[in-house]
């Protein structure tokens, strides 16, 4: 039977779907860069400097991890850039270089490359690398010291401080279309709700964020505020304004959608979003940070393992 | 042929071939000059093929449409598609170490059929030498399994076991009286199971006038597995680890099906194999072939040429296997064959799990796909079964196709659940896990 016609041999499928890790990589930064782009028209040079060094020092730490670590190189699966870009969309458009470069050094070394590269990671990289850098430089991070050379025509006080310190009659300061339009201080990519909405979006039909855990992000987000606005309408804001202001909708687009560091199964994503929202509006509203999102979306990290043990039963498992 | 949603979201969409284009014509292949038989055996009954010592060697004379044993003449296990001489019995070993003897047949002058098939229906219809005659038809239908009390469900399936074929639904159309006069065998032979033909829900007005109770399901892969089937047309899910079987279904093809009505028509064997071909430009062609026929030689018929580093695989694009040689036979239950080119491999990498769920999402059997990966890839096969699910696997492939970073998830599972029967085998005879 045998024959000099030597061929190829390999296990099945013999067909596989065309989507590749560095495809997905790509599509998010372009979900990021919708909402991107107009932070770059608003807050100008500076502004696509952060976003470039952020996506350049990823790229140099993770190729740099590869060399020491004697491996394939893997910033060809763009997950290193990618890390860059949404961290770069949390930062103010006056971060000082080494923090950038300190921030996607937490990003790509410490929290994913120690844990074993891309899929290892427990927390989401640009969340704990922001975090670090917000209990790190609190004034480095905040958005009311960091913007203050910023003459808009719109208030450029940080919304959430605002709320947060001169009662919740100030975010009548604000109304949402503006703050849809990027009207708002705030992180590069942060400030424009319609361009998170978009991409998001985007990203929810291709199937590449779990729209499980997004839109129960927004829910958690919504239903807390709106609590909250319930029993004390003076103190507290509405739940509008906590989803169109500070991290909130990057942090449910592009945040805790994060693949390794979140569930897979319906009923832990619906509690890890919901849970993560909730915990988002009580983080601004009672503890001592301005904005919750990055905590919360930590904490909802750590959760994640216990969470995605509740799954459906297998197909004949009694 | 396969259309990839926009909408990510929606599971993948994979339809099967189907025959509402109206009924393709099928290309008949020459009378091959050598055919070659395949049958699976055992790691100790290898050892005897390869010492020679089987009853069906090397000059023997054998006759078309006569059944013969490989070891002995008690147990008939092969039936000879053409009327020749035995060239050479050799082995091969396959996937997960499938043994398997193959038997070449150099063909001589298409000869008298042998009588034996016709003299044991009119001996006894329904007796076991029939069965072991009708065991051999093309899409090895489980006759002889038919008798067990246990089997309360019997299966005649249109749908198909892989994506671009479509052999049952041609088999069930252009051949219905012969399926009615199998189906009705099949019916005689089983008189206290349920039969349920289960088919395209596009072709069930079709099929009113086959006097079978049917079964309409969506023509989308995976719903033409026999596990998936089972568990649909018995209102629950199969027992996670049990084999059809076991749980009282058999599962007949449409073709199968045809062919046993077409082989009591005429009172012999039809060894003409219906086979989907898939060229390299996409094409699909129906075959039909003799069993044993090389795979070569209906490419031949087809206008296609096999040259080094193509790849062409048997059985589907989704649960086939690809093989080595052109010259590789056409079994019983060969249903598809493509080819492509070294440009068209599947790209495999070694990258870890990046968790994104796509397999949970797309896995019929709602295995954790993503956890079960973690424990296969470190070799720790019991506690995958114990709690990751390995064992409730259909085998349909669908966590491979979709996985992002094209991780070989079907092999490792596959591989996992060989070692684990064979561990299970050996411990069974007494013989150390290791």
């Amino acid at each position: 039977m045998t024959d000099s016609t030597k061929l190829i041999v390999s296990h099945a499928p013999f067909y596989r779907d065309a989507c590749t890790v560095m495809k997905r990589s790509y599509l998010i930064m372009a979900a990021a860069l919708v909402a991107l782009i107009p932070g770059w028209f608003l807050f100008g040079a500076p502004a696509v400097g952060v976003s470039a060094l952020a996506v350049a020092s990823s790229i140099f730490w993770e190729l740099t991890a590869n060399t020491l670590m004697k491996q394939q190189p893997t910033i060809g699966d763009g997950n290193a850039a990618m890390i860059g870009l949404i961290l770069s969309m949390l930062l103010p458009a006056t971060a000082p270089w080494w923090m950038v470069i300190t921030g996607t050094f937490v990003a790509i070394i410490m929290s994913k490359i120690a844990f074993g590269g891309i899929g290892g990671n427990p927390f989401c990289p640009p969340a704990l690398s922001a975090a670090v850098l917000t209990v790190s430089w609190p004034h480095l991070m905040n958005f009311n010291g960091m913007l203050v050379n910023y003459d808009m025509a719109w208030s450029m006080v940080d919304p959430l401080i605002n709320v947060k310190f001169f009662g919740a009659e100030t975010a009548s300061l604000y109304p949402p279309l503006e703050l849809l339009f990027g009207h708002q201080a705030g992180g590069i990519g942060a400030v424009c709700g319609a361009g998170l909405i978009l991409g998001g979006i985007f990203l929810m039909i291709r199937g590449i964020s779990s729209w499980e855990i997004c839109l129960s992000f927004l829910g958690g987000v919504f239903v807390a505020a709106f609590l909250f606005n319930m029993s004390n309408p003076d103190l507290y804001a509405g739940p509008v304004f906590h989803l169109l202001t500070g991290y909130t909708l990057v942090g449910a687009f592009f945040l805790a959608t994060e693949d390794s560091s979140s569930p897979v199964n319906l009923i832990p994503m619906l509690i890890y979003g919901f849970g993560g929202g909730m915990l988002t509006v009580l983080i601004r509203n009672k503890g001592v940070w301005v904005d919750g999102v990055l905590f919360a979306v930590l904490l909802m990290n750590l959760a994640n393992p216990i969470l995605d043990m509740i799954r459906p039963k297998a197909l004949g498992k009694v | 042929m396969i259309r990839r949603s926009f909408f990510g979201y929606l599971a993948a969409k994979l339809p099967y071939e189907t025959v509402k284009g109206g009924l393709p014509d099928p290309v008949d292949t020459a009378l091959p000059g050598e055919v070659t038989l395949q049958i699976q055996v055992g790691t100790d009954q290898k050892s005897l093929v390869d010492k020679k010592k089987t009853a069906l060697k090397k000059g023997v004379e054998v006759q078309r449409g006569a059944l013969y044993g490989l070891f002995d003449e008690e147990t008939k296990n092969v039936s000879a598609p053409v009327s020749g001489t035995i060239t050479s019995v050799e082995t091969r070993t396959g996937n997960y170490g499938r043994h398997f003897a193959l038997i070449n047949i150099a063909t001589s002058e298409e000869g008298e059929t042998s009588p034996a098939f016709s003299d044991a229906l009119e001996a006894d219809t329904k007796g076991t030498e029939s069965l072991a005659f009708l065991s051999q038809l093309p899409g090895r239908p489980p006759f002889t399994r038919l008798a067990n009390d246990g089997i309360h469900t019997v299966i005649l399936s249109a749908l198909e076991q892989d994506l671009l074929t479509n052999v049952n639904q041609y088999a069930l159309l252009a051949r219905k009286t012969d399926f009615k006069r199998g189906a009705d065998y099949i019916k005689e032979l089983a008189p206290k199971a349920r039969v349920v033909l289960a088919l395209p829900k596009y072709l069930e007005a079709e099929a009113q006038d086959t006097g079978c109770e049917t079964v309409g399901i969506k023509n989308l892969y995976p719903n033409g597995n026999p596990i998936l089937l089972a568990g649909r047309l018995a209102g629950k899910p199969i027992e996670a680890g049990k084999t059809l079987e076991e749980s009282g279904f058999l599962l007949f093809s449409a073709e199968a099906v045809a062919a046993t009505g077409k082989a009591l028509r005429t009172r012999s064997l039809p060894q003409e194999k219906l086979v989907t071909l898939t060229l390299k430009n996409k094409e699909t062609r129906l075959v039909n072939a003799r069993i044993g026929t090389p795979i070569t030689q209906i490419f031949e018929a087809a206008g296609e040429t096999l040259v080094k580093r193509d790849h062409l695989i048997v059985g589907g694009p989704l649960t086939g296997v690809s093989v080595y040689t052109p010259n590789f036979p056409v079994d019983p239950d060969t249903d598809a064959i493509l080819c492509h080119g070294p440009e068209n491999m599947p790209r495999l990498t070694d990258t870890y799990c990046i968790n994104c769920g796509k397999c949970v999402r797309v896995c019929p059997a709602n295995i954790p796909v993503n956890l079960l990966i973690r424990m296969l890839e470190n070799g720790l096969y019991e506690e995958a079964v114990e709690k990751y699910d390995l064992d409730a696997c259909v085998e349909c492939g669908l966590c491979s196709f979709i996985c992002v970073a094209k991780m070989p998830l079907f092999q490792q599972i596959m591989l996992a659940r060989h070692t684990l029967a064979e561990s299970k085998k050996s411990a069974e005879m007494g013989g150390s896990n290791d």
